[in-house]
Order: structure tokens, then C-alpha cells, then sequence
């Protein structure tokens, strides 16, 4: 039974089924990347699997590949002198693809910000938004309570906040209206805020600006507040303090821009070079970078690349990866050419001895 | 079985989702410099009191508030957007010393943290001194200046600074 199924799982004719699937796969999610945006078609094609609840997805391909390329080296591969380009080749492969899983399962990508002269510890997550509740714990240090605002339930009790609430109404994406009359359900700024659903803007330079609207309960108090990441600053309750944000990502460290230069091409507005000064303040002291284009700062395990910038050249924008498995894909590269090169340079030698003879 | 057993164990995991996360960041709740906040309510706010500082008409809508005693000088004042930036302000305090302009602000500028705000001080000495706490948001820059003598008193600056509260209400 298990050697069927090893010969089964090695099997050219699953190779081409499966190699098939991932060809219709890149097919389908290009054309809906029109509908969904680029992270959403990742999302709904690649990581994933199951798309649509019937066709495999990127993950169930990937893995089956990956079992199907290991069952083949040790079942129909040769183990040969001759055989070890192929074999290289194949293995390079399989880095290939648990490189991928590795990116997929483990990189983070996000934002940065920086005004000239502006320090942050932190960077902001393009798609996913949080409501954090955060409260003093010394001078110098708050304790965050942070939930993704799609992953938020009905009703959130916790042991590290003293207060219970249960969530009336979440919206991915809503514009904040300010009313003239007070809403007679809720008490201070709350009842002058009014939400609008928006539909969620899947564009690549799309922003959704997340809602809720949620009881906390304390006792005795009840209060009803709107919370929304249009609202610029925290609301107050008790000691605590709530607010709608893009989901953070903390460093250990603090990054300050210095200095953004843009620089255009004579007598045009076509840029032809922009970067950015900037000082990491980590345990071991200051030390200064300069990020630009193809030259990113890689630091303790992120990379900081220059992506944008605004506010008349005051603000710089760096895209922000964490990926332990960057690497991956240049090694399996490297092998994959070396297993070629072997493979090649065997058969040439080959036919020049034969030629020869 | 083993390889299925990895599967499934691997298909559990990415769909677990960390629901609720907790940590430790700095603060954001007592923040005794953000001058930010203080600007929306000015109309209310009594700056705090400074023993032997005689208080000044600023003579400038940018100063907010002049204090002077003997032959120091403090102010703070407040500027839209980032002032133009922290290496050209510093080149133009250089200047005002009689100081050259430099390229790098490594050797006059120090970052504090205090709380969530870290803040940049700029320290500049020629025949006059300058020590310039300079708070950048995204909105503005404020800039609480202390000018005097060649060895500058900074007892009574870095205690102006530390008086401030945030007052945050709801």
C-alpha cells in the first residue's frame, strides 16, 4: 500500500497534472487581479487551499509538488555519476519551492513613515487594521491589547484589561461624519460621530479607514463609543485608552529620518534619484544610513526600502520586509544553475570523447 | 502517515490566526512633552511657572512664550509642517553663532526619549550657547530654546520641559 502510494506521489503523470493546475492557477488570478487588487488575488489564489471550495489552491499545489519532486528523487531518479546535474537541478528546485512556503507562511510586509526629523519604533501594516487598548504600566512603557479588526468577536472579555465590551458594528471601511445633534444613545464625542460604509478599496494604493462601534462595560458604567482610524487620536476610558489603527509592527529599535533628498532631472519633474538619511538608534548607539533605490538596510532581520515619499519632499516612505527566508531563492538559483551547468558540461565532454574516438 | 500527520499539522497552523496579541511598546499614555496636544488648546493652558524667569512679550507671532533672567533667554515657539528641517534649522542657529554650516547633524544634535515622544536637542556652542529641544510631529515643529552664555544653566531648562502634562479628555 505505502509503496502504491509512493509510486503514485512519484509519478511523472501527477508532475504534469499538478504543474496544469498551477499553470491555470497564475492564469485565473491575473485576470481577477483586475477585481480583487494584488493582495487580495495572492490571497484568494496562492495562500490558500482551496479557491472557490473545489479547485486546489496555490498551497495544496505547492505541497503536492514539493511531496512529488522528493518521491521522485529516491523512486525514479537513477543514482548515477552521470545523473548528478539532474540531481542538483531537482534539489534546487526543492528549495525553490520551500522557499516560497517559507515567504509565504513567515514574511511580513509593511510601511514606514517618516517626516524630517521624525523617530518610530514601528511599522505600519498596508492591509490589516487593529483596535488596540493600551494602558500605563510605568512611566516610560504602555501594555497593548491589540486584536485584528476582521479577526474581532461579538464580545471580548480578557485578563488584561478590567473592562468587558461587546463590539455593536465593525466596517473595514468607513468615512466619519460629524453631526450637528447629538445621538441621544451615546455620550460625548461618540454621539457627534456618524459612520458611512464604504465599499473596501482593493486599488494597490488603496486605504480603508476601519470602524467599530462597541459597549464597554465596567461595572456599573456602560458606555457606547465609536472608534475610527479617521479620528486621529485615542478615546479614554478609565485608565485605558482605545483606538482603530494600521496593525503595528514593533522593532527593537528607532529609526529617525534625517535628511529626504529628491533630486529630478534638469529642467523637468521626472525624478532621477531620491533618498533617505537616516539614523538607527539601537543599544549599541546612533549609526547612520542612506537608503535609495536597489540599496536597501537590511537590519536585524528587516529590510527598509525606499518606496515613496511626500508632503513636498518632506516625507519619506520606506516599505518595510521581514522575510527570514530571503535568501532562498538566490541559493536555490545558484544551485539550480550549478545542477545545469554539471548536467551540460557532462554531455559536451561525452560527445567531444566521442568525436575523438 | 508521518508525511500526512505533517500535513495536517501544517494546515491547522496556517489557518490560526493570532487573535488576540499582547506586548509591551513605549508609552503613548504619559507623555509630559507633547506639545502637539497642548497647541489645540492653548485658549486654556497656563504654561507652568519657572522660579526667577520674568515673562516676556514674545514680540513674534511664532514664539509662543518668552522667559528671560539675567542673561538667559528661553522660548518656545511652534512652526507649521517641519520647519524646514532639522539640518538646515541647525545650520541656520550655526549661523546666527557665527558658526560653518556642516553636512552631518551627528555632532550637535542628541536624541532623548521620554515616554512614546523622543525628541531631538540640539547643542551648539560659540562665545554664545544655544540648546534647542526640537518636537516633530506630523502636523508641526516646536522648538523650546534656551540662549545664553558660553556655559548654559540647564537645570531650569530641563525642568520647564518636565513640568508639562498631557491632558487628555474624552
Amino acid at each position: 500500500m505505502i509503496i502504491k502510494l509512493l509510486h503514485f506521489f512519484a509519478s511523472l503523470k501527477l508532475t504534469v497534472v499538478l504543474l496544469s493546475l498551477l499553470f491555470a492557477l497564475v492564469f485565473a488570478a491575473t485576470l481577477d487581479q483586475v477585481n480583487l487588487g494584488i493582495y487580495y488575488a495572492v490571497k484568494t489564489y496562492f495562500k490558500s487551499w482551496l479557491v472557490w471550495w473545489v479547485f486546489p489552491g496555490g498551497m495544496t499545489v505547492g505541497l503536492l509538488l514539493f511531496i512529488n519532486l522528493i518521491c521522485a528523487h529516491f523512486i525514479r531518479f537513477n543514482w548515477s555519476s552521470r545523473k548528478i546535474g539532474i540531481w542538483l537541478t531537482h534539489t534546487g528546485l526543492l528549495l525553490l519551492i520551500f522557499g516560497s512556503a517559507v515567504t509565504g507562511f513567515f514574511a511580513q510586509e509593511s510601511q514606514l513613515q517618516l517626516v524630517e526629523g521624525q523617530s518610530k519604533n514601528y511599522s505600519e501594516d498596508f492591509i490589516d487594521q487593529e483596535l488596540a487598548i493600551y494602558s500605563a504600566v510605568s512611566d516610560t512603557e504602555d501594555q497593548v491589547v491589540a486584536i485584528n479588526l476582521s479577526d474581532l468577536p461579538d464580545a471580548v472579555e480578557s485578563d488584561l484589561i478590567p473592562f468587558s465590551f461587546t463590539v455593536d458594528a465593525i466596517y473595514m471601511n468607513a468615512r466619519l461624519r460629524v453631526l450637528s445633534e447629538p445621538k441621544p444613545e451615546m455620550t460625548g464625542v461618540s454621539a457627534y460621530l456618524h459612520l458611512d460604509p464604504e465599499p473596501i478599496d482593493r486599488r494597490p494604493d488603496g486605504q480603508n479607514h476601519g470602524a467599530v462601534i462597541i459597549t464597554l462595560r465596567d461595572g456599573s458604567e456602560t458606555k457606547t463609543i465609536v472608534l475610527s482610524n479617521l479620528l486621529g487620536r485615542p478615546i479614554q476610558f478609565g485608565e485605558h485608552y482605545l483606538t482603530i489603527r494600521p496593525r503595528r509592527h514593533y522593532a527593537p529599535y528607532w529609526i529617525e529620518l534625517i535628511d529626504f533628498t529628491h533630486d529630478r532631472y534638469e529642467g523637468t519633474d521626472v525624478p532621477r534619484h531620491f533618498a533617505s538619511d537616516v539614523v538607527v538608534h539601537d543599544t549599541d548607539g546612533p549609526k547612520t544610513y542612506k537608503i535609495y533605490m536597489n540599496h536597501p538596510l537590511r537590519f536585524k532581520g528587516q529590510a527598509y526600502y525606499q518606496a515613496s515619499f511626500g508632503k513636498n519632499d518632506k516625507m519619506s516612505v520606506l516599505q518595510v520586509v521581514k522575510n527570514p527566508g530571503w535568501l532562498l531563492p538566490y541559493i536555490s538559483c545558484l544551485v539550480i544553475a550549478l545542477g545545469m551547468l554539471i548536467h551540460f558540461m557532462g554531455h559536451l565532454i561525452r560527445f567531444l570523447r566521442r568525436e575523438h574516438a | 502517515m508521518k508525511l500526512l500527520g505533517i500535513v495536517i499539522v501544517v494546515m491547522v497552523l496556517s489557518g490560526c490566526q493570532n487573535d488576540v496579541r499582547h506586548y509591551k511598546a513605549p508609552s503613548e499614555t504619559k507623555v509630559p512633552l507633547s506639545i502637539a496636544y497642548l497647541n489645540a488648546r492653548t485658549s486654556g493652558f497656563t504654561w507652568p511657572d519657572l522660579p526667577g524667569w520674568r515673562t516676556v512679550e514674545p514680540g513674534s507671532a511664532f514664539i509662543k512664550l518668552r522667559l528671560e533672567k539675567n542673561d538667559q533667554v528661553l522660548t518656545v515657539s511652534s512652526i507649521g509642517g517641519d520647519g524646514g528641517g532639522l539640518l538646515r534649522n541647525v545650520n541656520r542657529w550655526r549661523g546666527q553663532l557665527q558658526l560653518p554650516a556642516v553636512t552631518s547633524l551627528l555632532d550637535d544634535v542628541t536624541r532623548v526619549q521620554r515616554g512614546h515622544h523622543a525628541y531631538n536637542v540640539a547643542t551648539l556652542r560659540a562665545g554664545t550657547s544655544m540648546h534647542v529641544a526640537v518636537f516633530s510631529t506630523p502636523t508641526e515643529t516646536w522648538y523650546i530654546k534656551l540662549i545664553g552664555p558660553k556655559e548654559l544653566d540647564l537645570a531650569d531648562f530641563n525642568m520647564f520641559l518636565t513640568d508639562f502634562e498631557v491632558l487628555s479628555d474624552h
